[in-house]
């Protein structure tokens, strides 16, 4: 399911649409650990795109995407943060 | 699913941000979860034009046990429609719909025919394929007897036997799809048999399907340590000595096929100097393919094959069956503990607590050639405690409601396996996913003559345990996902060339593992 495509290095972008805050993370952080440390808590439960808890709507961005439970049409809109990564740049939150 | 994502949909805007807790976690706060949503229709119910119903009327299933046929007909209920099995004087199978065209009265109390079934009724006799074969009128009317006969068709369904099962297609005739033989043979080693069982679940379909993909339970479900007051009943793998079906697998979860199926591959430690890696194979719609469920890992083996041929029928949307093949035999049975006598209907030798009766009901006065009523109400068995002290899968499963209701799920990680069976089983109803359309399925078996390859298997590997936790958890999902790895490339081949290709592969796998990880 998770086919590391970006380089565990680079520099990705989580950018909050209500406060227009930014949030610098790496692939090897999870979005939401990296809201968390911002002071944004989103409610998780299965920590595996399992049960759809976290399921957040974004804006813009590249998503890889590793739920099992939203369908391609939801994956346009919404993404699971627990399990998902941004592919690469900058991941637009409608938080 | 989706009232739950709903939601989540509104908790996300409300409460991003803040601490407060949602309702559902208050403490003696059942008043706020005390309402069942209902059940997920497009996966569970079955019925004739229902999403799910249509899908799994593309496929073959067994409808019940050879045995199940005797000189009066076997009144079945499968995918919601009523339906008598029998197998006429001739040796043809027939399983045609219940109700007479004529006037309604059940085939079930027909008479079998040298060619077909004679309705009680009226007299009315059909062929296996639900041709009017007679219409009895007076003396005299005979034209007009045969002109009625050709003008009515009983509806019937194409049957036939194979190792003691009776196999049904019930969609469409046009679109009838090959009757698929995984492997060619089923895997089935010289001298070793494919053994029938049918298997009753009061419960949906999908639940006991579930429960296939769910490779954790295991380790608690079928543990002594979870037995009450030691009131052991063989439900668990302690009693029977599978201690490595009782370490909780490390699983990786690969979708296999175009998503027409799924490949569950699990690694767990057998010993210091061992690693076992068992990859069940869960195909759509309702087919499980099992590797050897009594493995003690005690020597390095590579590339067993099928235990378990398991189908999941549904009866109903409240009842199902399981139905397949146990593979007895040396062969696949190293240790040798099968139990051919426990195998068949309302009966499996792996553990009890598999069906609504115990092993010591459901042989007390029968032996296993017999057909045994089974109960319907699990709590009014006269044994409902002694489950309680030892469930096993059968309470477990059909507990879960006379349909599990997913809406009220709160998955682990752990669940990952039935949660992408049941994606993968939703893009192929909802046609998300064209390839595991029943239509291309049928294509695809038609590609291999009917006959693909599967990725079940077992597998022990001469691997020490890695030097710390984190170079053993790297180590076993190196090995788990290699496996996957290797079968996929062996997808090319076939027999024994295939065979050759996936021990040797295992073989440098096993080298290289040995190499990267420190031990």
């Amino acid at each position: 399911m998770n086919q590391i495509s970006s380089a565990d290095s680079e520099e990705l972008v989580i950018e909050v649409q209500s406060t227009g805050q930014k949030i610098t993370l790496t692939r090897s952080e999870s979005i939401i650990d990296a809201l968390a440390r911002s002071g944004i808590d989103i409610p998780t439960s299965c920590q595996s795109g399992l049960c759809g808890t976290c399921k957040t709507r974004y804006i813009s961005g590249e998503v890889e995407h590793g739920d099992c439970i939203l369908s391609d049409d939801e994956h346009q809109e919404y993404l699971t943060p627990c399990i998902s990564h941004i592919k690469s740049g900058t991941l637009l939150l409608d938080l | 699913m989706a009232g739950k994502q709903e939601q989540a949909e509104k908790k996300v805007g409300a409460s991003a941000g803040t601490s407060e807790k949602p309702k559902k976690l208050v403490p003696y706060g059942g008043y706020y979860t005390n309402k069942v949503p209902g059940h997920d229709p497009e996966l569970t119910e079955v019925g004739p034009g229902t999403p799910m119903g249509e899908y799994m009327r593309g496929f073959w299933h067994p409808v019940c046990m050879s045995i199940e046929l005797t000189d009066t007909p076997k009144f079945l209920t499968i995918l919601g429609e009523e339906l008598v099995a029998f197998r006429d004087g001739s040796g043809s199978v027939g399983v045609l719909h219940a109700h007479c065209v004529h006037r309604g009265a059940s085939l079930e109390y027909g008479q079998i025919q040298e060619h077909g079934i004679k309705c009680c009724y009226h007299g009315m006799v059909f062929d296996v394929d639900g041709t009017c074969l007679n219409a009895p009128f007076p003396k005299g009317e005979e034209a007009e007897a045969e002109k009625y006969a050709c003008s009515i068709q009983q509806g019937a369904y194409k049957a036939f036997e194979r190792n003691g099962l009776v196999f049904a297609y019930m969609g469409a005739p046009d679109k009838e799809p090959p009757f698929p033989e995984w492997e060619t043979d089923f895997t089935v080693a010289p001298g070793d048999e494919l053994v029938p069982y049918s298997n009753f679940q009061h419960c949906n379909w999908l639940q006991v399907q579930d429960n296939a993909a769910d490779n954790f339970h295991t380790a608690e479900l079928h543990s002594a340590k979870n037995v009450v007051g030691g009131h052991f009943q063989g439900t668990t793998f302690d009693e029977v000595g599978s201690p490595t079906m009782e370490v909780h697998p490390d699983m990786q979860f690969v979708p296999i096929h175009g998503g027409r199926g799924l490949a569950c591959s699990g690694a767990r430690r057998v010993n210091n100097d061992r690693l076992f890696i068992r990859v069940q194979h869960q195909v759509l719609p309702n087919l499980s393919l099992h590797a050897y469920t009594s493995e003690d890992g005690s020597r390095k083996k590579l590339f067993s094959r099928f235990h378990i041929i398991r189908w999941t029928v549904p009866v109903d949307d409240f009842n199902s069956k399981m139905i397949g093949w146990r593979v007895m035999g040396p062969g696949i049975d190293t240790r040798g503990i099968g139990k051919k006598e426990l195998v068949g209907y309302e009966s499996i030798d792996f553990l009890d607590g598999q069906v609504a009766l115990r092993r010591p009901e459901r042989f007390g006065n029968h032996t296993i050639n017999d057909i045994v009523d089974i109960p319907s109400d699990h709590r009014a068995r006269p044994n409902y405690k002694m489950a309680q002290y030892a469930p096993g899968d059968y309470e477990a499963i059909i507990s879960q409601r006379p349909i599990a209701i997913h809406a009220l799920e709160n998955p682990t990680k752990f669940d990952a396996g039935p949660y992408l069976f049941r994606k993968i089983l939703r893009d192929a109803v909802r046609g998300s996913n064209a390839a595991a359309s029943a239509e291309a399925f049928s294509e695809w078996l038609k590609d291999f003559n009917g006959a693909p390859n599967s990725y079940c298997s077992g597998n022990v590997f001469e691997l020490p345990i890695g030097a710390t936790t984190e170079e053993e958890v790297a180590q076993r999902r190196f090995v788990a996902k290699g496996v996957i790895t290797i079968l996929t490339e062996s997808e090319q081949y076939k027999g024994e060339e295939r065979i050759n290709f996936v021990k040797q592969k295992m073989e440098e796998l096993e080298q290289t593992a040995k190499a990267q990880f420190k031990h």
